[in-house]
């Protein structure tokens, strides 16, 4: 239904009609311009006010604006509630006789009805009708669970855009990043998938006289880093090994190829 | 120094007056009077109701043509109106049949002129009507009733009577034959029934009579004897004649004829102005519809233009009136026979409800002038406002003409045939342009011993010279003075309405007129005129007043208003919520077609304005003009009492109100009830002095009902000074079934010393 807001000269009803017409005629369908009213000037929906010449009874009514032409305009609601709460409620007590060039008729008046149509109106375009949000467009979004957040899912149920709330964003954020620290040349480390994860592993090395060797940090058997070191008589040398990945679901060993005093440091991002 | 001031019904009879300053208005003529009617007795009261005539129509469409057909014989009357496409009839002696419908498939919402023709060639009476697009039509205007149901495809339909009303005759025979009566005694004259019909009453077989002697009837036989039955002489209401014959040759001699060996054109009912179908003709040619101009028993002449081909007998032809069809339930359907005085032959019937009415079908002149201001001037038709029409070139030849500045002229005493010859002799049709004031005809109509022709700004008279030659004899008769629509003819007068919204009358004004003159009886409405919009402007003359329906705004779509002119007292009464689209009078009743609707209504019925069992109420509104009080010297004048006199019924309320100083908004406003329970023969109303503070309720007393059911009351108002310089008194009223009239107005006015320093202006 579409309604457009018209301002229209009064009119006079051109023959009586009772509290059970359906149909009513007016003086003139002229609007203001001199111009006869369309329907396009309404809309799809239109109300109509019907008072007495000394102004002591009233009926608000709705007509179909597609009739507006036509010598008989066809109601198709009389005795509308005089207040807003709803539009299409009638009460018989409302519906009254009118008579001919006594009755005037406001076919552009401001009824309860119209305010109660824009509300609703407003109410459902502000949702229907709105733009959703993008990275380029202002709009509407819809918040995120717990679980679209855990998943980083981009749209909700309703086709919007997520958006994540603080106190979701707080429970999470303690979560997100976990850090492990482990004492010795092995760490069984479990991920989830889309885990990301930085591993650091120190330690110093004494060979026993001088020389040079090669210490390894491998996850799952695949060397990730590598350190060449080169130790003076009777002196340790200090190493430090680290990489990133994203390891994907599973539980495997992070080893350290030799050293004293190793310590793993496993940091991982995700939940 | 107090004093009374009294309207009364002498100045209520003022009327409603619009021209002068509200204080210069006489006093008691009024500023409003909305639904108001001056009596008899010169009181003020509501308006009369209006009735629906028939069961309600809710068509979008305005009337746009209402007519009533009086025939001259008989007591039927037919009201006939015209909406969107159709064309139909209430009859006044049928009116269980309540609307009928007699054509449609007209050009929508065309507007339709109506003209009777009474007596002319074919001894009939016609309703001639046209809507300028459509062809001139001519209507029998007979209507009869189904008698029982009729079913589908049936080759019988049985109504109620064929016959016309009157028996002319009714005897017993002596003597018989399948083609004879004879009766005793000699008590006719040769061939007086000739053309009627006898009707046996009996078996109810009706025949043409063909010839008769002083004491014997021949008519066309009955098949076999009928024994000397009783019998009547009788006048077939729907038209008939019939001739079909292998007898039948065309002959190409311009004019050409239809010969018949067999001589059987007049037994068979053929007269001249008849409109025939001819069929069976081996040539097609000679197949269709003509137009009779004269009728022997052996050879019909048709119109000179009519070019047949030559053929000899031998085929089977028939010839048969155009008009013999029938209308029932909304649907036409030709007839071939009336056996019986209550049946139609017709090749399979439609069906039709018992009692649905059944009328004889138009017949259509489409060579005739397409006009739709029609007039009936010593019995030639002048049409005026045509839109298409057939008319003589300057060598004399028929060509397509298009002049809505010229009329049209029938031939005397013919309603059909316009025509004439390339040298016009007297009785033949004519055609009279009128190059003056521009524009179309808006009409014609004949008053006194001439035809009145109006244009926009122009008016001519015309008569024919009753001589030879029968000329028009034309005289302008007032230039730039002219009728914006139709004319209300009235017993003496023609009253019409200018361009410039004068509503003007048009007779001799003056005793030592010899001229007819104009006068603008609407000048005390001036103000008020030129607000309205008067482009559909129609009217009525009724009894002593003058009813015309305009648009109360120049942009209001269709007429809404009527006012209404008192002859008797000159002036106005009041303006009435009717939106009329034309007015006519049936059994001599008021009628009005709605303009924004197809209902016709009675008008003047009662109290309320009543559609099948809705009573839908009256608004009625008066207010007098404000009169001054101003008074000489320093004084100033009040009032602090008002009079009320008049009649009352039980039921009834009325609001009085007074005003001053021109607001809209009362300073007094009161109800008056006239309860039963308030009516206390000669006491006081409700209240009496010294019970009740003055000016709380009205004191007065109220008499026993009249012979009209009223009561007549009379009471006084007190109220608390009201000092004013302008004051106007009325009252109003809203409901069905309200009765009253207000009869006296009464003012206690009281002048005083002014120490009102804001109305003195210092200088």
């Amino acid at each position: 239904m579409s309604l457009n807001f018209i301002t229209i000269p009064t009119k006079r009803l051109g023959a009586n009609i009772t509290a059970a017409s359906t149909s009513f005629k007016l003086s003139d369908i002229l609007g203001w311009d001199g111009v006869a009213l369309t329907a396009a000037d309404f809309g799809t929906q239109a109300f109509a006010v019907f008072r007495n010449d000394s102004n002591t009874v009233m009926e608000i009514m709705e007509f179909d604006p597609a009739t507006i032409a036509s010598t008989n305009i066809t109601i198709t609601r009389r005795g509308l509630k005089f207040n807003s709460d709803t539009i299409t409620t009638e009460v018989t007590n409302n519906k009254l006789t009118w008579i001919k060039n006594e009755t005037l008729v406001e076919i552009g008046t401001n009824t309860p009805q119209m305010y109660q149509w824009l509300k609703n109106y407003i109410d459902g375009v502000a949702i229907a009708g709105a733009a959703e949000a993008s990275t380029t467009v202002k709009g509407i979004v819809e918040q995120a669970t717990q679980a679209e957040t855990n998943a980083g899912t981009e749209t909700g149920a309703t086709g919007a855009k997520l958006f994540v709330s603080p106190n979701i964003l707080l429970s999470n954020l303690g979560s997100f990043i976990t850090i492990e620290t482990i004492a010795g040349l092995t760490h069984s480390l479990t991920t989830t998938a889309g885990q990301r994860v930085i591993v650091w592993a120190k330690g110093d090395l004494h060979i026993g006289g001088s020389g040079s060797a090669t210490i390894t940090l491998q996850y799952n058997s695949v060397t990730k880093d590598t350190q060449s070191i080169d130790v003076a008589y009777a002196h340790r040398q200090a190493f430090s090994l680290m990489y990133t990945e994203t390891p994907g679901a599973g539980t495997q060993n992070i080893t350290v190829s030799a050293g004293d005093r190793v310590v793993i440091i496993v940091m991982k991002i995700g939940i | 120094m107090a004093k009374d001031f009294y309207i009364d019904s002498e100045n209520f009879k003022y009327g409603l007056e619009a021209l002068s300053d509200t204080t210069k208005a006489r006093a008691g003529s009024a500023r409003v009077m909305k639904n108001c009617i001056i009596t008899d007795r010169g009181g003020i009261a509501p308006r009369l109701g209006t009735t629906l005539l028939g069961a309600e129509n809710t068509s979008a469409f305005g009337i746009k043509g209402i007519y009533t057909f009086r025939k001259s014989f008989g007591t039927n009357e037919v009201m006939v109106k015209c909406y969107d496409d159709e064309m139909e009839a209430y009859s006044k002696n049928h009116a269980g049949a309540g609307w009928f419908k007699v054509k449609d498939g007209y050009t929508q919402n065309s507007e339709h002129g109506f003209v009777t023709s009474l007596v002319n060639v074919d001894n009939q009476d016609y309703l001639i009507s046209c809507n300028r697009f459509e062809p001139y039509q001519r209507w029998r205007g007979e209507v009869t009733q189904l008698n029982g149901a009729v079913s589908a495809a049936a080759t019988t339909v049985t109504v109620d009577s064929n016959l016309a009303s009157d028996i002319f005759e009714s005897k017993t025979a002596t003597a018989n034959s399948a083609t004879t009566l004879t009766v005793a005694g000699t008590p006719w004259a040769t061939n007086q029934w000739v053309g009627f019909y006898v009707h046996i009453t009996g078996t109810g077989k009706i025949r043409r009579i063909t010839s008769n002697t002083s004491s014997v009837i021949t008519f066309n036989t009955l098949g076999g004897s009928p024994g000397n039955v009783a019998f009547e002489v009788r006048q077939l209401a729907f038209p008939f004649a019939k001739r079909s014959a292998t007898t039948i040759a065309f002959v190409d001699s311009n004019p050409d004829t239809i010969t018949d060996s067999g001589n059987g054109f007049l037994t068979a009912g053929f007269k001249a102005g008849d409109r025939i179908i001819i069929s069976g003709a081996a040539q097609a040619a000679n197949n269709g519809t003509f137009n009779i101009v004269t009728v022997t028993a052996g050879t019909i002449t048709l119109e000179a233009e009519i070019a047949l081909t030559a053929e000899t007998a031998g085929a089977t032809v028939t010839i048969v009136l155009a008009s013999m069809s029938i209308t029932y339930a909304g649907i036409t359907i030709p007839y071939t026979d009336v056996d019986l005085a209550t049946t139609f032959t017709v090749g399979s019937a439609h069906a039709g409800a018992d009692n649905v009415a059944v009328t004889v079908t138009p017949e259509l002149y489409p060579q005739n002038p397409r006009g739709n201001r029609l007039g009936n001037f010593l019995n030639r038709i002048v049409v005026g406002n045509v839109r298409s029409a057939m008319a003589r070139d300057a060598g004399g030849a028929q060509q397509g003409f298009a002049s809505a500045g010229s009329y049209f002229v029938s031939k005397l005493n013919n309603p059909v045939d316009f025509r004439f010859a390339a040298t016009r002799v007297a009785g033949e049709g004519d055609i009279v342009s009128t190059p003056y004031g521009g524009g179309d005809i808006t009409d014609i109509v004949p008053q006194e011993d001439v035809a009145y022709i109006f244009k926009k700004n122009y008016i001519e008279s015309v008569k024919y010279s009753q001589d030879a030659n029968d000329l028009a004899v034309r005289e302008p008769l007032k230039a730039e003075v002219g009728s914006i629509n139709r004319v209300i003819k009235g017993a003496d007068d023609l009253y019409f309405m200018t361009t410039d919204k004068r509503l003007t009358s048009i007779g001799r004004v003056a005793a030592r007129d010899i001229k007819p003159q104009t006068e603008n009886i609407g000048l005390v409405l001036k103000r008020l005129l030129d607000t309205y919009g008067v482009d559909e402007f129609v009217g009525i003359e009724h009894e002593h007043r003058v009813y015309f329906s305009v648009k109360s705004t120049t942009t209001t779509a269709k007429n809404d208003i009527t006012l209404v002119y008192n002859k008797l007292s000159e002036s106005f009464e009041g303006i009435w919520d009717i939106g009329s689209g034309g007015f006519t009078r049936l059994n001599n009743l008021l009628y009005y077609g709605e303009s924004n609707g197809a209902n016709i209504y009675q008008m003047l019925t009662g109290k309320a304005d009543v559609v099948g069992v809705t009573r839908y109420p009256i608004v009625s509104k008066y207010a007098t003009h404000f009169m001054n009080l101003t008074a000489s010297k320093a004084n100033i004048q009040a009032l602090n009492s008002l009079y009320f006199e008049g009649y009352i019924k039980g039921g009834t309320t009325i609001t009085f109100k007074a005003w001053k100083d021109f607001s809209d908004e009362p300073f007094l406003q009161f109800n008056f009830e006239g309860t039963e329970t308030s009516f206390l023969d000669g006491a006081e109303l409700s209240a009496s002095m010294g019970t009740e503070s003055l000016a709380l309720r009205p004191l007065g007393t109220i008499s026993d009902p009249d012979p009209e059911g009223r009561r007549h009351f009379k009471f006084r108002v007190y109220f608390p000074f009201q000092y004013m310089n302008f004051f106007s008194v009325g009252h109003e009223s809203s409901g069905a079934d309200l009765d009253f009239e207000i009869t006296r107005y009464g003012f206690m006015v009281k002048e005083d010393v002014s120490m009102n320093q804001l109305k003195v202006k210092s200088i």
